[in-house]
């Protein structure tokens, strides 16, 4: 396998823009990821794309041959990744593997969604009958996305003593980072008490500590060694590029299934804890040596219960960490220093590759108020829908 | 017989036992493994086994809550649910077989609701539908 680096990356503005093709968003993100790269659309090898279930693609989750037809009729081999809300960092994947592998030297890793309004609707065609699970949690019991991650937050209120406030302050340290983030959405710190005082949608979670979604795009160009030797001194290595799929036996109670079947021993969230052990393992770290991460902050509860999941901290303690502000910028764990999808938005599939850009940013040092004292080692992590978890370690 | 007489209907067919004095859910049980899956699945996913066979079985009736929501808002359709929206409980409850499954708590005083509580299935009304018929979910309701 050949030493991979990142040379550049894009994030368009994150937000509603129904004025906007997400073909048009993505085009304009690869572009400035080309650009900030120092490469041309005649450098590019092969593209891994995240597949929209919701925008582009032709309606085929065709995203990279519909930008390929678009701006560069290259011939390129290309994946088209499904991941759900794990494909950009799935589209990473591939595009990593191209060039890891050496079926190209250069490569682009691309995703644009633009997101429906309000609720996620079903998928067209599916039966109303036990077959569809996505039909049984909605007719049967009424049970949203934000139910199952509550689901979660009241079961650690119950084993470890989490606290509501705990949840809340989650949001208050994301949203002071919002705050200060120019490619953030929503850009507006938020007090403790607003954000207890803001409703309660799924108890115990409340509206300001649940993610909205967006519309948004992201590109990574990378490069094999023997390309970014020639061009820097002080390239963004890629340290590990990892995915995995749920185990059996894992005791979470995972987006849409209405039962969950428990095993002793089954690795709970095992998607995302199995691609961050396996991207520990090829990047040769552990735990303790990663400065700062990106974890997917759907809402204030993944931020106190994935570090420990992760090893990052011990199980139990997050809640003491995000007390005393040691998840935020200055703190010993800081987590989302980007602001979080809290303070961006959910833009479902590009969201893998969004965390890369926080990533590269702290990692060059050009992350502007919200840059960390100590940025050498970063962790990425995503989950999707159907199982998918992905993690991205990248280093200086 | 009045035809306008109210008839119990499963929101979904197959999902437990209707109509029935003591209604059941209808789960899978791997012949080789004994894992238990909720709903009906079409093999098992324990990737130690290798025969795969599957039998409908019926699950026991009690549980204990292992954790639970509350549902402040209306849920989006499919979910249908008689005027006025009222916020409910939403349970995760382990039964003796080794599986958890989601289900609507019929607790009115949410304050009652407490993580390791004893509850039991019943099948108890949604909302009414347009022929007048009572359309009823499986739920889980406290032991007192």
């Amino acid at each position: 396998m050949r030493e991979v680096a990142i040379l550049g990356v894009a994030m368009h503005a994150w937000g509603k823009f129904p004025d906007k093709s997400v073909l048009q968003m993505s085009l304009d993100t690869a572009n400035a990821a080309l650009k900030d790269a120092g490469v041309d659309w005649c450098d590019i090898g092969g593209v891994g794309a995240a597949s929209s279930h919701f925008s582009g693609g032709m309606g085929w989750g065709l995203s990279a041959n519909e930008l390929l037809q678009a701006a560069a009729m290259s011939g390129v081999p290309v994946f088209n990744v499904s991941a759900a809300c794990a494909a950009g960092g799935s589209a990473f994947n591939a595009a990593y593997l191209m060039v890891s592998s050496g079926i190209c030297d250069i490569a682009l890793a691309v995703a644009g969604e633009k997101m429906p309004k309000g609720f996620i609707p079903r998928t067209p065609g599916a039966a109303d009958d036990i077959t569809d699970l996505d039909y049984l949690r909605w007719s049967v019991i009424g049970f949203p996305n934000p139910g199952y991650w509550a689901m979660e937050a009241t079961r650690r209120m119950y084993e470890y003593g989490t606290k509501e406030e705990h949840y809340a302050r989650v949001s208050v340290k994301s949203h002071k980072i919002g705050s200060i983030n120019p490619y953030a959405r929503y850009r507006k710190a938020l007090t403790l008490e607003e954000v207890m005082n803001s409703p309660m949608v799924n108890y115990p979670l409340r509206l300001f500590e649940i993610c909205a979604v967006s519309d948004g795009a992201t590109a990574v160009v990378l490069a094999a060694d023997n390309v970014w030797r020639k061009r820097t001194t002080k390239p963004v290595l890629v340290a590990a590029s990892a995915t995995a799929t749920g185990q059996y036996g894992d005791p979470q109670i995972r987006i849409p299934e209405i039962s969950t079947t428990v095993k002793p021993g089954g690795q709970y969230y095992s998607e995302v804890v199995a691609a961050v052990q396996k991207a520990y393992k090829m990047a040769g770290i552990g735990p303790k040596d990663i400065d700062f991460t990106e974890l997917q902050d759907n809402c204030s509860w993944q931020e106190l219960s994935w570090p420990e999941l992760f090893g990052l901290c011990k199980p139990g303690e997050a809640d003491w960490l995000v007390d005393h502000d040691e998840t935020g910028i200055n703190g010993k764990m800081p987590i989302n220093t980007s602001g979080g999808f809290l303070s961006f938005g959910e833009a479902t599939t590009a969201m893998g590759l969004w965390q890369l850009c926080e990533l590269v940013w702290q990692l060059r040092g050009q992350a502007g108020a919200r840059q960390l004292n100590r940025a050498k080692v970063g962790l990425a992590t995503t989950l999707g829908l159907g199982g998918n978890g992905s993690a991205i370690i990248l280093k200086v | 017989m009045d035809a306008k007489v109210a008839k119990k209907v499963p929101v979904v067919e197959g999902l437990f036992t209707w109509p029935a004095e003591k209604p059941q859910l209808i789960g899978t049980r791997c012949r080789t493994c004994g894992s238990v899956f909720f709903p009906k699945k079409v093999a098992c996913n324990n990737p130690a086994c290798h025969e795969k066979k599957v039998e409908d079985v019926l699950l026991g009736t009690r549980g204990k809550l292992y954790s639970f929501t509350i549902q402040y808002y209306p849920p989006p359709p499919p979910f249908r649910y008689s005027e006025p929206f009222t916020p409910y409980g939403i349970g995760l409850v382990e039964l003796p077989e080794g599986v958890r499954i989601a289900g609507i708590l019929t607790t009115g005083d949410l304050n009652e609701i407490k993580i390791g509580m004893d509850v039991e299935l019943v099948v108890d009304k949604l909302y009414e539908d347009e022929e007048g018929n009572e359309v009823v979910t499986y739920k889980f309701r406290p032991v007192k």
